[in-house]
């Protein structure tokens, strides 16, 4: 009898099934009221931010900006992604009698965290017509390569702290994990910051770029003037990609077991070692660091 | 025995989070205390302090014959625990940074966790039997948008560096008498219920 529960093939599942499952949990991120909070304080301190851009433009450079949706749609994503899997896990035996296995459900509650994309791509239209229709000089320390990079990196920390609340939810299974997860990334982005307190050098510029959220101007006082950190923003950009597909791979192996399993653990092993190579190189060029 | 009903693995997990970064806060050398970090374990503890009215087995333990005052009184004491990390924490990072004021963050570590406590107080009121999570998280997000971005009144700071200490204790006073309150008025007994 056991043993033939335990080798009865998985539930049928209908090939829209994944997309008519996303869509739902896309429609519960958009009602969670967090998530429209932070949407709201974004679009409130981006006008007062953009504001002052003339103002600051000396000492601050726009990519100063990504701790906004960073913040507001990334890291208070991890709450909203946390509480929104846990909601699901937390109605007991329900979705295990739904026509979609555990596989499914985790793969529909990444796909839902590409909703504060949305935002966060409109926020970087924003701040580049911002930059045109106020004609803001910008520093030339930063290419406009580079800076395309740090600004798409704010986009990809609003997507890579929901799919990190997702994975911590598949794994943690105390309660509170969900604030420990955001002080745990807080902590980590906070402590990468000390090393633009040391002389410049191939380590503190690894123990700045590998937190999953790094600001790249600073300097080395209140009245002092700003420099650009050293690295490479576009491959830094890669690595934080790279993040994202390690996270989303990591939440969907609890949910696994046989040839499955071995494919997404497979998968995990090639992102980890490729993330690896990504923030090698960006790391690799001059630690020096430029006036702003 | 209503100790035993506190969801422990939250409030340990909490405290333990919150321990860890006071201990490098204590260790690591500094011109001065590290106090956004020693504001991050405070988070951690509030964190921790908002799951200690949280009460799985709700309907069971209406029937026991304890006041719902006592039980939450009972309760409280658990929030003696993250408590006590911070006034050891604090006291660490002074011992290893001469100048952190150390009566201005007691008061800070003493109202972040009643503020906790208070919030969940009232959702536990409104018919919300585990309040830790959502008090936890939303409370969280909001010390630490006040910690990162430093909003205006920059007169009265939640978290000051440098000046303000002493506006800033007020408005933490301000706060976690009001939050005593509200776990006061949230915890009496509904009337006509048995006494």
């Amino acid at each position: 009898m056991t043993a033939g529960l335990a080798t009865r093939p998985a539930a049928t599942v209908a090939p829209g099934a994944l997309r008519a499952l996303a869509v739902l949990e896309a429609r519960r991120y958009l009602r969670s009221p967090l998530f429209l909070a932070g949407l709201g304080v974004l679009v409130w301190s981006t006008v007062v931010a953009t504001g002052d851009f003339r103002h600051n433009a000396a000492s601050e450079d726009p990519g100063d900006l990504v701790l906004l949706p960073a913040f507001f749609l990334g890291l208070l994503g991890v709450v909203v992604a946390y509480r929104m899997t846990r909601t699901l896990d937390a109605s007991g035996e329900a979705p295990d009698a739904a026509p979609s296995d555990r596989f499914r459900r985790t793969a529909a509650l990444c796909l839902a965290c590409l909703v504060p994309a949305v935002p966060a791509f409109a926020w970087i239209g924003w701040i580049y017509v911002a930059l045109a229709v106020g004609r803001i000089p910008l520093s030339s320390a930063i290419t406009p390569g580079a800076r395309a990079a740090i600004l798409l990196s704010g986009a990809v920390c609003a997507v890579g702290g929901p799919l990190f609340g997702v994975l911590v939810a598949r794994w943690a299974r105390f309660p509170g994990a969900g604030l420990t997860a955001v002080v745990v990334l807080a902590g980590w982005a906070l402590l990468a910051t000390v090393s633009l307190a040391l002389p410049p050098s191939r380590a503190g510029t690894l123990l700045h770029l590998s937190a999953p959220f790094t600001g790249w101007v600073s300097a080395d006082g209140p009245r002092r003037p700003a420099w650009v950190a050293g690295g490479s923003p576009g491959w830094y950009l890669a690595y934080l990609v790279l993040l994202c597909g390690l996270a989303v791979t990591a939440a969907l192996l609890p949910g696994t077991t046989g040839p499955r399993r071995r494919r997404v653990l497979q998968v995990l092993g090639a992102l980890a070692v490729v993330a690896i190579g990504c923030l090698g190189l960006a790391v690799l060029p001059d630690p020096a660091r430029v006036p702003l | 025995m209503i100790l035993r009903a506190v969801a422990w693995p939250a409030v340990l997990g909490g405290t333990a989070a919150g321990a860890a970064i006071l201990a490098l806060c204590a260790v690591v050398p500094g011109d001065g205390p590290p106090l956004t970090y020693v504001r991050l374990a405070l988070i951690a503890l509030a964190g921790a302090a908002a799951f200690v009215l949280d009460e799985p087995a709700a309907a069971a333990v209406a029937a026991v014959p304890v006041s719902r005052p006592r039980r939450t009184a009972r309760r409280l004491v658990a929030v003696a625990l993250p408590l006590g990390v911070w006034v050891a924490g604090i006291l660490g990072v002074a011992a290893g940074h001469a100048g952190t004021p150390v009566l201005g963050l007691l008061a800070e570590g003493a109202c972040a966790p009643a503020v906790a406590v208070g919030a969940a107080a009232a959702l536990r009121a409104a018919g919300r039997d585990e309040p830790g999570e959502l008090v936890a998280s939303s409370l969280g997000a909001v010390l630490l948008a006040v910690l990162l971005f430093d909003p205006p009144p920059h007169s009265v700071p939640l978290f000051p560096v440098g000046g303000g200490w002493s506006a800033s204790t007020s408005l933490w006073g301000v706060l976690g008498t009001a939050a005593a309150l509200v776990v006061v008025a949230s915890s009496l007994e509904p009337r006509g219920r048995l006494r």
